[in-house]
C-alpha cells in the first residue's frame, strides 16, 4: 500500500512501526563526501575603490581598513578586483539605473518595463530583470541532481516591503519578470523549513500529514482543471503554484531528522525582526539557519542580503544620523569615512556570525565551513559615481579554498584572459558546485564571452 | 521606494503610450479634450489577468467571514510581502504562489479551519451542527464554501468536498470532517484567485457573478456580501445600470472605507511604519505618531471623499484635517483631547489636502531632515504620472567642497551646477522645495533644522499647461489641482490599482470615458470610482490569449 492510499484509508489509528515507514528518511542516502554549498552575501551601495587595499600584489596585498575584518580569513579567500557588470551595454529601455540593475547583477539580464517610474528609456517605466538569478538557477540544478528539498533560500535583513531596489533573487525563466521576495523574518523562516526536524507527537504528525495531503490533492485537481481556461501568462503562474504544491508534498514525504549533524536550533525568544536594533541579531540568526540548513541538506544555495540595494539604513550604532545611501552620494572624505565604517562593521559581523556559524556545525570530519563557498558582492563599485566597473568581489570559506587558489589578490582586467565580467565570474560558482558544462551565464551583452581564468 | 540621484542627463519624455492630456477647464463647464478620439460603442477591453488575492484582500475576507480582526491580522502577519509595481501591491503579474507563499497559505488555512470549527464558531458556520450528519456538511459546503468561492459550487465540486469531509470524518466527528473541508477550501485556487472563466474564451461581457466579485474587490477590497451575490445569481446584475446601482449602494457601506488602500498606496502612506526620526533632532515624538498620521489620512479619505463628495481640488487642497489629542499636541493645536479623531480647519495657509497630509508628505523624509528631492520626485511621478530617467553610471562627480552652512536647498542648487546632475534635479528640486515649510515630522515651521531661514519658492516645469513659479507647497497644490495632467493621472492611478496592472493602449477608451465622467461630475472623486465600474475594462474581458 502506498503512503497516500494508506492515509486515505484513515491514518489516525496507525501502529507505531507503520508510522516509521510513513515518515521516511531523507530521500538521498548520506555519502562519505560532503556536499558543496554556496552562499552569496550582499552589502549595499558600493565601497570606496581607492581604500580597498593599501598594497596590491598577488600574495602580499594589504587590506584597507574596511576590509580588515577579513584578515584572519585571507588564506581561504580570493579578492577579485576590476570586475565589471557591463550594464552599460544593455540597451536604453532595457537597463535600470545603477542601483537597480546592479542589485540584480546575480540575474544579469535585460530589465523589462512596467513597474517603476525611474529608469528605462524614452519615458517608459522600467521593470524587473527578465531572467533568473544565480542562486535560483544553481539551486534548480542542485535540486534536480541531488533531490535537495529547497533549491535556494533567499534572506534579507531589515524592512519587509519589496520593490525593485531590494529584491536580488529572481525566478525566471528567461524573458519573465518574477522577483523572489526574500524572507525577512528568521523566526518564521526557520519554522518553515525545519518543522519536521522538531519532534511532534507521532499520531498528531500523521494526522496532520493526511489532512494536508487531502487538501493538496483537491488543490492540485482544481489548478489542473483551471489551466485550460486561462491565458498563457496566467497558466504560467498556476504552474508555479502547482510546483509549490508538489514541493510541499515532497516535504511531507521526506523527513530530515535523521541526517547526521542535523538538529534543531534554539532561535531564542521571538523579537521584532524589523527594529533597527535587531538587525545584527537577525543577520546572525539567518546565518545560523543557513549553516544548519546546509548541515541538514535542506538546501545548498543561499542568497543572503544585509539589506536591499540603495539601502538608506541609518547605522545609529556607528554614530550616523544620515542613511547609508544618502551618504554614499556625498563625495566628501567625512562621508567616505562613514561608508567605510559601515563596511567594516558588516564585515566584522559576517566573519563572526556567518563564518563562525559555518565553523560551528561539525560534519564529515570537519565543519560546514569546509564545504561552503561564500561570495561577497555589492550592486555598485562605488556609490557616489554610480560606477558598475571595478567592483570588488570576494570569495571565502573552505569551499573557496577547495576551488580557487586562495590567499590572493587578483585584478581581472590584467588576469590571464582579461575576462572581467561579473556574470562570467559567476560561472565559477556553477563549476564549483559540479556543473562543469556551464560556461556562460546571463545576457551575452553582460559577458566578455569567456570565463575568467587565473583564479583556480 | 524613492531614491536620491547622483546625477542625470536626460529630460523627461512622456510614456510610450502617453497621449497628450486635455487642457485645463473649469470643472463642469465643458468636457476635457479626449486622450483618445477613436472610441466607438464596441467594447475594447484591455488585458484581464488572473488576480490572486492581495494580502489586504485576504485579511479583509477573514474579517468579513469570521468577524475577527485580530484573527485576520494574525493569519496574515507572516505573509511574505508581494513585490510593488507602479506603487501598488496588487499587481496581478507579481502576485503568484511560490513555495514560501504556498506554505504560508497552508499555515493560515490550518489556523482558520481550526478556528472555524471551534465550539464558539461552528454554530455560526454550521447552524445544523447538532445533527452531525452529512446533510449538514453539505449545507456548510453549499453555504460557507460558497462564500469562499464567491459563487455557487457545481455539483461535482460539492461532491469532491463531500468526499474530503467523509475522509476527515472517518473515526472522528462532524467538526473534524468540516475542518478537513475548510483546510482544502482555504487553499483552493477558487478562493486564492479570482478566476473569470464563466463563459467563452472569446471577448465577452462578464457574467453577473464575475461582476459581483469585480465590484466587491474594487470597492470593498473583499468578497461580495450575500445581497450582492444573490443579486448576481438572480439576474439583478446584468446591465450597466445594475452595476452602477450596486456600486452606489456599496459606496455607502462601511466597507467602502477600505478604498483608503488605494490612496495610501498611491501616496506612500503605507510606508509610514518604517518611519524613523532622530530623537535629538525631533525630541518628544509620540510613539504612536506613525499610526496617528496614517489614521489622519484615513479619516481624510473617509470623510472628504466618501461622505462629503470631495472633488480632486478638495482632495489636494482642502483646508482641513482630522486629529486626535496626541496629534493635536504634535501640531500645536489646543482644545482637542482624547483618542477620537475630529475635524480641524487649517488656518495658516501652509498646508491642505491629502498629498500634504503628514503621512504622505514626510513618508520619504530622512532621519534628521526633510528630503526635497524625494518630495519633488513624488510630485513628478505620483501626481503627474511622469517618469524620470536613470542617473548615469560611472559619472565623475566633482562638486568640490560645499559650504557646511548651506541649507539643503543651497546644497541642491550647487548640485545643479554639475551638468550631469542638473538634468534630473532641475525637474525634481523645484517641486520639493515649496514644501520646506513643513518639517520631517509634518509640523509647520519657519526655519529649517539648523535654524536657517526657509526658501519655499519653487517652480513647475515640464508640464503642458501649468508651468511657472509657485510660492510654496499650498500654491503648488492649488495649481496642480486644476492641471489636466493631474486629472488624467488620477484616473490612470486608479485604473492601475483597480485592474492590477499597468495601463495599455487597449484600455485608452476606458480611461477616456472615466475621465469624461470624472469631468462631468465636477471632478468628484467618489464619482470616479463609480465611473470606473462603467467602463469596457470593468464590464468586459478580452479574448483569452494562448
Amino acid at each position: 500500500m502506498n503512503r497516500r492510499k494508506f492515509l486515505r484509508a484513515g491514518g489516525a489509528v496507525l501502529a507505531l512501526p507503520l508510522l516509521e515507514s510513513l515518515l521516511p528518511r531523507a530521500a538521498r542516502a548520506q555519502t562519505t563526501t560532503a556536499p558543496r554549498r554556496f552562499i552569496s552575501v550582499f552589502t549595499a551601495n558600493g565601497d570606496e575603490i581607492s581604500k580597498r587595499f593599501t598594497t596590491k600584489s598577488e600574495t602580499g596585498f594589504v587590506l584597507g581598513d574596511f576590509l580588515r575584518p577579513f584578515e584572519a580569513q585571507r588564506a581561504d579567500m580570493l579578492f577579485v578586483e576590476g570586475v565589471d557588470k557591463y550594464h552599460g551595454r544593455l540597451p536604453e529601455g532595457a537597463r535600470a539605473d545603477g542601483h537597480q540593475q546592479g542589485g540584480s547583477a546575480l540575474a544579469p539580464w535585460k530589465s523589462g518595463t512596467g513597474s517603476f517610474p525611474i529608469g528605462g528609456g524614452n519615458g517608459a517605466t522600467i521593470g524587473y530583470v527578465l531572467g533568473p538569478s544565480l542562486d535560483k538557477r544553481l539551486g534548480d540544478l542542485v535540486k534536480a541532481r541531488d533531490n535537495v528539498r529547497h533549491g535556494n533560500l533567499v534572506y534579507r535583513v531589515g524592512d519587509r516591503g519589496n520593490n525593485i531596489w531590494n529584491q536580488h533573487a529572481h525566478l525566471g525563466p528567461e524573458g519573465t519578470q518574477a522577483p523572489i521576495p526574500p524572507e525577512t523574518n528568521p523566526f518564521t523562516a526557520y519554522t518553515r523549513i525545519f518543522t519536521d526536524v522538531s519532534p511532534e507527537a507521532r499520531e498528531a504528525a500523521l494526522r496532520r500529514l493526511s489532512m494536508r495531503q487531502s487538501a493538496l490533492d483537491l488543490v492540485k485537481g482544481e489548478l489542473s482543471a483551471l489551466k485550460p481556461k486561462l491565458s498563457t501568462d496566467d497558466v504560467r503562474r498556476l504552474e508555479l503554484h502547482e510546483s509549490s504544491v508538489r514541493d510541499i508534498e515532497r516535504s511531507l514525504s521526506s523527513m530530515t531528522a535523521n541526517v547526521p549533524a542535523c538538529t534543531t536550533l534554539n532561535t531564542g525568544a521571538t523579537i521584532d525582526p524589523y527594529l533597527a536594533a535587531s538587525w545584527d541579531e537577525m543577520g546572525g540568526l539567518f546565518f545560523r539557519i543557513t549553516a544548519m540548513a546546509f548541515a541538514c541538506d535542506l538546501t545548498r544555495v543561499v542568497n543572503f542580503n544585509w539589506s536591499g540595494n540603495t539601502s538608506d539604513r541609518v547605522y545609529a550604532e556607528l554614530g550616523h544620523t544620515d542613511g547609508h545611501h544618502t551618504m554614499s552620494h556625498d563625495s566628501s572624505a567625512e562621508a567616505f569615512t562613514k561608508i567605510r565604517a559601515i563596511h567594516r562593521k558588516l564585515g566584522e559581523k559576517t566573519v563572526e556570525l556567518l563564518y563562525g556559524a559555518l565553523k560551528g556545525v561539525q560534519e564529515y570530519g570537519g565543519s560546514v565551513y569546509d564545504n561552503t563557498m561564500v561570495m561577497h558582492w555589492s550592486e555598485l563599485a562605488q556609490g557616489d559615481t554610480h560606477s558598475n566597473s571595478n567592483n570588488l568581489v570576494m570569495f571565502g570559506g573552505g569551499g573557496a579554498k577547495k576551488y580557487f587558489r586562495t590567499g590572493r589578490y587578483v585584478n581581472l582586467t590584467t588576469a590571464a584572459n582579461g575576462s572581467n565580467s561579473f556574470s562570467d565570474l559567476q560561472v565559477h560558482a556553477f563549476k564549483y558546485m559540479g556543473f562543469n558544462d556551464v560556461n556562460s551565464w546571463g545576457d551575452p551583452l553582460c559577458s566578455r564571452g569567456a570565463v575568467p581564468t587565473g583564479l583556480t | 521606494m524613492l531614491l536620491v540621484f547622483a546625477g542625470c542627463e536626460a529630460t523627461i519624455v512622456p510614456g510610450d503610450d502617453y497621449v497628450p492630456s486635455p487642457p485645463v477647464v473649469p470643472p463642469g463647464e465643458e468636457p476635457p479634450t479626449p486622450i483618445v478620439t477613436a472610441c466607438s460603442d464596441a467594447p475594447t477591453p484591455g488585458p484581464a489577468p488572473l488576480r490572486r488575492l492581495s494580502h489586504e484582500e485576504y485579511q479583509n475576507i477573514v474579517v468579513d467571514l469570521l468577524g475577527d480582526e485580530a484573527l485576520a491580522r494574525t493569519v496574515t502577519q507572516d505573509f511574505i510581502s508581494d513585490p510593488v509595481s507602479l506603487g501598488f501591491r496588487n499587481s496581478a503579474r507579481f502576485l503568484d504562489v511560490k513555495l514560501v507563499m504556498a506554505q504560508e497559505y497552508m499555515k493560515a488555512a490550518e489556523t482558520l479551519s481550526t478556528r472555524a470549527v471551534s465550539t464558539a464558531t461552528l454554530p455560526t458556520i454550521a447552524p445544523c451542527h447538532a445533527t452531525g450528519d452529512e446533510a449538514c456538511a453539505r449545507r456548510v459546503i453549499e453555504g460557507f464554501v460558497r462564500k469562499l468561492y464567491r459563487r455557487t459550487l457545481t455539483t461535482d465540486e460539492v461532491n469532491t468536498y463531500l468526499a474530503v469531509y467523509r475522509q476527515g470524518r472517518t473515526g472522528t466527528n462532524f467538526a473534524t470532517g468540516v475542518e478537513w473541508v475548510l483546510l482544502a477550501a482555504f487553499q483552493s485556487p477558487h478562493f486564492l484567485y479570482r478566476p473569470e472563466v464563466d463563459g467563452s474564451s472569446e471577448q465577452r461581457a462578464l457574467s453577473p457573478v464575475e461582476l459581483a466579485s469585480r465590484l466587491s474587490f474594487f470597492l470593498w477590497r473583499s468578497m461580495p456580501d450575500e445581497a450582492l451575490l444573490t443579486a448576481a445569481e438572480t439576474g439583478q446584475l446584468t446591465t450597466r445600470e445594475d452595476v452602477e446601482r450596486a456600486a452606489r449602494r456599496m459606496l455607502t457601506d462601511e466597507k467602502a472605507e477600505r478604498v483608503f488602500e488605494f490612496f495610501e498606496q498611491w501616496f506612500d502612506i503605507d510606508e509610514l511604519p518604517s518611519m524613523a526620526r532622530n530623537p535629538t533632532t525631533f525630541p518628544g515624538l509620540s510613539p504612536t505618531l506613525a499610526r496617528d498620521l496614517r489614521e489622519e489620512a484615513r479619516q481624510f479619505v473617509k470623510h472628504a471623499v466618501l461622505e462629503d463628495g470631495a472633488s480632486l481640488k478638495d482632495l489636494l487642497t482642502g483646508q482641513y484635517g482630522w486629529v486626535n489629542g496626541s496629534l493635536a499636541a504634535h501640531y500645536g493645536l489646543t482644545g482637542i483631547t482624547g483618542a477620537a479623531f475630529q475635524k480641524v480647519q487649517w488656518t495658516s495657509g501652509k498646508r491642505g489636502g491629502l498629498f500634504m497630509t503628514s503621512g504622505s508628505l514626510i513618508s520619504h523624509d530622512k532621519l534628521t531632515r526633510t528630503s526635497i528631492v524625494n518630495r519633488g520626485l513624488r510630485v513628478r511621478t505620483l501626481l503627474l504620472c511622469q517618469t524620470v530617467p536613470s542617473p548615469p553610471d560611472d559619472v565623475p562627480l566633482s562638486l568640490g567642497p560645499i559650504d557646511a552652512t548651506f541649507s539643503q536647498g543651497d546644497r541642491l542648487a550647487a548640485h545643479r551646477t554639475n551638468a550631469s546632475c542638473a538634468g534630473c534635479h532641475a525637474l525634481l528640486d523645484p517641486l520639493g522645495e515649496p514644501f520646506e515649510n513643513i518639517d520631517a515630522v509634518g509640523r509647520e515651521r519657519t526655519v529649517d533644522e539648523a535654524g536657517r531661514a526657509l526658501k519655499t519658492a519653487g517652480s513647475i516645469v515640464n508640464t503642458q499647461n501649468v508651468n511657472g513659479p509657485v510660492t510654496d507647497g499650498m500654491d503648488l497644490m492649488n495649481t496642480l489641482a486644476g492641471s489636466a495632467e493631474v486629472q488624467e493621472c488620477m484616473v490612470r492611478q486608479l485604473f492601475r490599482f483597480g485592474h492590477g496592472r499597468s495601463e495599455e493602449t487597449a484600455d485608452l477608451c476606458s480611461r477616456q470615458r472615466a475621465l469624461e465622467a470624472f469631468s462631468n461630475n465636477a471632478w468628484n472623486v467618489k464619482e470616479l470610482f463609480v465611473a470606473m465600474t462603467q467602463t469596457d475594462d470593468f464590464l468586459f474581458k478580452p479574448t483569452v490569449t494562448r
